[in-house]
This record gives C-alpha cells, structure tokens and sequence, in this order.
C-alpha cells in the first residue's frame, strides 16, 4: 500500500494502481427508517450482494515537473472521480499516488462564493479555501482584482455583479494560486471568449516556472492550446496516453462511435 | 497551506488518517474566514441586526418568567426570577445553536464539500467559534439587566468558562455525531429539534435545579447537560452549585461524546463527498 520507491527528482506525481470503486451501499437519502426496515424484514438476507461499480480502473502514470497533462474522455469516462482523487476530495480504494509539492485544485470557479458578501471578502475567503495563505492573498489581491477587471466594485456585495464580473473575478483568484501542482477541471466553460485567453494565458505562464498542470476540458481547442500530453479515459480506463494531437484525434473518434 | 515546494503527498487508502490535526491547524486561517464569513451575512443582512441577538433571550427570558415563576411558582432561590432563566438561556442557547447548526452545516454547504478539500472539522468549529460572538453580546446584556436589579456579579464569574467549555464539548461532540449521521440519513434533520427541545425541558435552563422537588433532583442531575448549566449560573450570579458527582458525570459524559463523535466524525468524513 505504502509506496516504497522513492519519487524520483523529475517527477511531479506517480500513480501507482490508483483505483475507485463503490460499494454501492451507501445511498443518498435513505433513510433510518429504510434501513430498519430492511433489517427487520430480513430483507438484505434475500437480497443480492450490492453491485459493486468501478469509477475508475486501476490507474498507472507518471507526470513529470513542468508536463501539462489534459485529460480527455465522454461522460462517466472517470474524469471527476480521477481528480477528486487527486484532490483528496474522495479516497482511493487501492493504490497510490504520490504528489510532489503544493496542490491547488479548481474543480469549480468560485467555490465557498456568498452572494451577501463583497467582492473583497469573497476573494479572501475563496483564497483561503483553495489553499492560500492570509500573507499570499494580501500580497496578490492587486493583481486579483485587477485582473478581474472589477476594481471599481470589489467591496459591493457579488450579488449585485453581472455573470461575466462574478465569473472573472471567481476566475481571477483561481489563476492567482501559485501551486506547483494546478488541477483545473472545465471551469473555462464559463467567460466570455476574451477572458477565456486571457485565462489560458495565465494557464500556460506557468511553463516558466515547471508547473505541473492537470488540464479537464471537453474543449479540445482548449486543451490544445494548453497541454503538452493528453490522456484519454473511457469507462474508468485508461485507453490512450501520449502525444496531444494523436490523444484529441482518438477521444473524438471515440466520443463519435459511442456517443455517451 | 505554508507548505515547502517539495513536500510530498501521499493518497492512497487510508493515508489520511494520519497527521489530521496538523492539518487543520494549517487551515486555521480558513476556520476564521468561515465563522467570519457567517457573521457577516448574520448581521449585515438582518433588518434588526445586533437587537435580534438581544431581543431573543429578552423575550424568552419574558415568556419563562412567567410559566416557570408565576404560572408553576417555582422559586428564584432569592434571586430575581429573570436572572435565573436569563443566565440559564445564555449557556443553553449557546450548546443548542452549536448542535443546530454544527449538525446542519456538512448536509447545507453540499458545493464545498464535493469540490474541494479541506478537514471538515473546521465547519462545525467555525460555527462554535461565530456562536460565541452572541454568547458575548447576551453576558452583555445579562450584566445590564443584573444592573437593574442591582445583583452584583459572584466573585466565581470568571470560572464560568469552564461549565461553557463542558458545554462545548458536549455540543461539538453531539455536532460530530448528528453532522455525520444526517449526511447519510436525511431523517436525522427531523430529530434534531426534538433533541433540543426536549434537552431544554429537562435540563435546569428556565428554572433552577435547587427549586425542583428533592425527589426529582436526582434524576435531573442524571442528565449531563444539567450540571453545566447549573453550574454556569451558578459561577455568575452566586446560587447554588450542583453536587460533585453531577459535575463529575457531566465532565465525563462530554468527553465521551466528543471522543466517540469525533471518531465516528473521522469515519465517516472520507465518504461524505460521494453520499453528498
């Protein structure tokens, strides 16, 4: 379970069979009720063994420092589930992986968001969630809100801002982490196409200083312009791995033979 | 948070059952950006604002005056009977929200925990922390209406702290248990408010244990909750303290309940995103 080898010194992160499966068991919104009656009509003697479901299979790959990774694959292909690992949001069920440095994770843009608070305190806040510490946030909430574009509102609550102000400034803070692992999952869906590049930009400043980037798109364009190495899941597997206009052209002709 | 570029992190099954505190002190700042965050919108956004917190206790001080001291005729111990069910409110009011709200805040903020990652524990404590801000405004309040009547402040006041940490503990464990269970079973929402209201009934908030009848004192001693409380209005305003071993009990009770909370809490926490 432990991995015994060493990360070697070129490597930002190596999984070693990660895998998640559920058990199946645990449902949403049963209730004590519906677990009682279960017991009591003996009826989980009769039933069969819940179905186990794997999100994802077990999973080999090794990232290195400065590799920015896109990942492609139709829905239910294990993208979310392989980041939440990742992300420690949800727990492996064998496995490994192993990490090098600080994770920062943007699996939606403006997390922890309030709409009564201001656009000020909301960037605090948001900071702190996604891994900030109160000394970072002071020293890059300039270029946050300036980036943003909203310098003029930034102590009005959010709930007075337009989409396109709430979205950039959400953004904004999310491109300021300087991590040196990013995990970015489909959060450029949103924006208006100018902010968009500019956000890509940000995104791939980072080659300078060998930041490691976990890039989910369903745009390939975006991928494209952002990854240097693309893999493809389907069904929890993964099925290709390598160079990213090889890796786009297999992910559409997969999506287009089975539409899922 | 502050961490060196090249520490390494290892997810595999079960890696994170170690090193849990350490990590939610390095998310401290987080804890305090959360019970910021909802103290804010409390009282920004409320039309009464700081009164509410005031006008709450002062009612329900009101309404048991009445049914306790005048209706069922129970005495004050020689203090006035609104001192005695005010200074009873505060420290119940305070374990009661926490449980309320500590045992709501994983099924209510659904956003936060299936998108990022962050010990949990820090929800129900941000909440512990905030609810202190209204225990502050209320003793405020409670020393203005002592004013009135010219009650002063027992030389024990300062060691109400403690019976409040007691309390604390007991909430914070309770907040645990309810937190973690209600996330897999949604009935425990129902539950919830019938624990406090019950807790309240049987516990010495609007009244005080000493004026029970003898015979009974005992078993409302029973309850863990009724030490503290007791105990509380006792440090502030000089009646009667319980007996040790309902101290003993209460204090015992509460480390309990935060112990085994706290780890069927740790149990549970890994799956909380997946059920949610």
């Amino acid at each position: 379970m432990t991995p015994d080898a060493d990360l070697p010194a070129e490597l930002a992160i190596r999984l070693r069979g990660l895998a998640k499966s559920f058990r199946r068991t645990v449902q949403l919104g049963t209730s004590v009720k519906d677990e009682f009656v279960r017991v009591l009509t003996l009826r989980f003697l009769r039933e069969p063994p819940p179905a186990g479901f794997t999100a994802l299979h077990p999973l080999d790959l090794d990232l290195r420092r400065g590799e920015r990774l896109g990942i492609l694959g139709g829905n239910g292909a294990g993208k979310s589930t392989f980041l939440k690992l990742l992300c420690r949001i949800t727990a492996p069920t064998a496995g490994w992986a192993l990490l090098r440095g600080r994770v920062a994770s943007v699996l939606e843009v403006g997390t922890g968001f309030h709409p009564d608070l201001s656009g000020r305190e909301n960037v605090y806040l948001n900071g702190a969630l996604l891994g900030m510490s109160l000394a970072e946030i002071n020293a890059r909430f300039h270029d946050i809100v300036a980036f943003a574009e909203v310098a003029e509102f930034i102590d009005a609550p959010v709930k007075q801002y337009s989409t396109g102000m709430y979205v950039r400034l959400a953004f904004s803070v999310a491109a300021h982490l300087e991590p040196d692992i990013l995990i970015v999952d489909e959060v450029l869906a949103v924006g208006d196409a100018g902010f968009r590049e500019k956000c890509l930009g940000r995104i791939n400043a980072a080659e300078d200083v060998k930041r490691t980037v976990i890039f989910v798109s369903h745009d390939v364009e975006a991928v494209r312009a952002v990854c240097t190495r693309v893999i493809v899941l389907e069904h929890g597997r993964l099925i290709f791995d390598g160079d990213v206009d090889a890796g786009i052209a297999r992910y559409l002709s997969s999506v287009h033979a089975s539409p899922t | 948070m502050v961490s060196e570029t090249l520490l390494l992190t290892l997810i595999a099954p079960g890696s994170d059952r170690q090193g849990y505190f350490a990590c939610c002190w390095r998310y401290r700042e987080l804890l305090w950006f959360f019970a910021r965050r909802d103290l804010v919108v409390r009282y920004r956004q409320a039309f009464l604002g700081i009164a509410w917190v005031l006008l709450k206790p002062a009612l329900a001080t009101g309404v048991f005056t009445i049914v306790f001291g005048k209706v069922a005729g129970l005495t004050g111990l020689g203090l006035p009977y609104p001192l005695v069910v005010l200074s009873g409110m505060l420290a119940w009011n305070y374990a009661a929200t926490c449980v309320m709200e500590g045992s709501h805040v994983m099924v209510n903020n659904p956003a936060l925990i299936t998108k990022i990652w962050f010990p949990r524990l820090l929800l129900p404590l941000a909440g512990m922390l905030l609810n202190l801000v209204d225990l502050a405004v209320g003793l405020g309040f409670l020393a203005l209406v002592m004013l009135w009547y010219g009650v002063a402040p027992a030389w024990t006041a300062p060691l109400a702290l403690l019976p409040l940490l007691v309390l604390g503990m007991a909430a914070l464990g309770a907040s645990l248990w309810l937190g973690a269970l209600m996330v897999r079973f949604r009935d425990v929402r129902a539950v919830v408010p019938v624990l406090i209201t019950y807790g309240f009934l049987f516990s010495p908030v609007a009244f005080s244990a000493h004026a029970a009848p003898p015979a009974w004192r005992s078993w409302l001693w029973a309850n863990p909750l009724a030490a503290p409380v007791e105990a509380f209005r006792a440090c502030l305003l000089g009646s009667p303290f319980p007996p040790t071993w309902a101290c003993v009990w209460s204090v015992v009770m509460a480390i309990t309940v935060l112990f085994t909370g706290y780890r069927f809490f740790r149990h549970w926490e890994r799956i909380f995103a997946d059920v949610l």
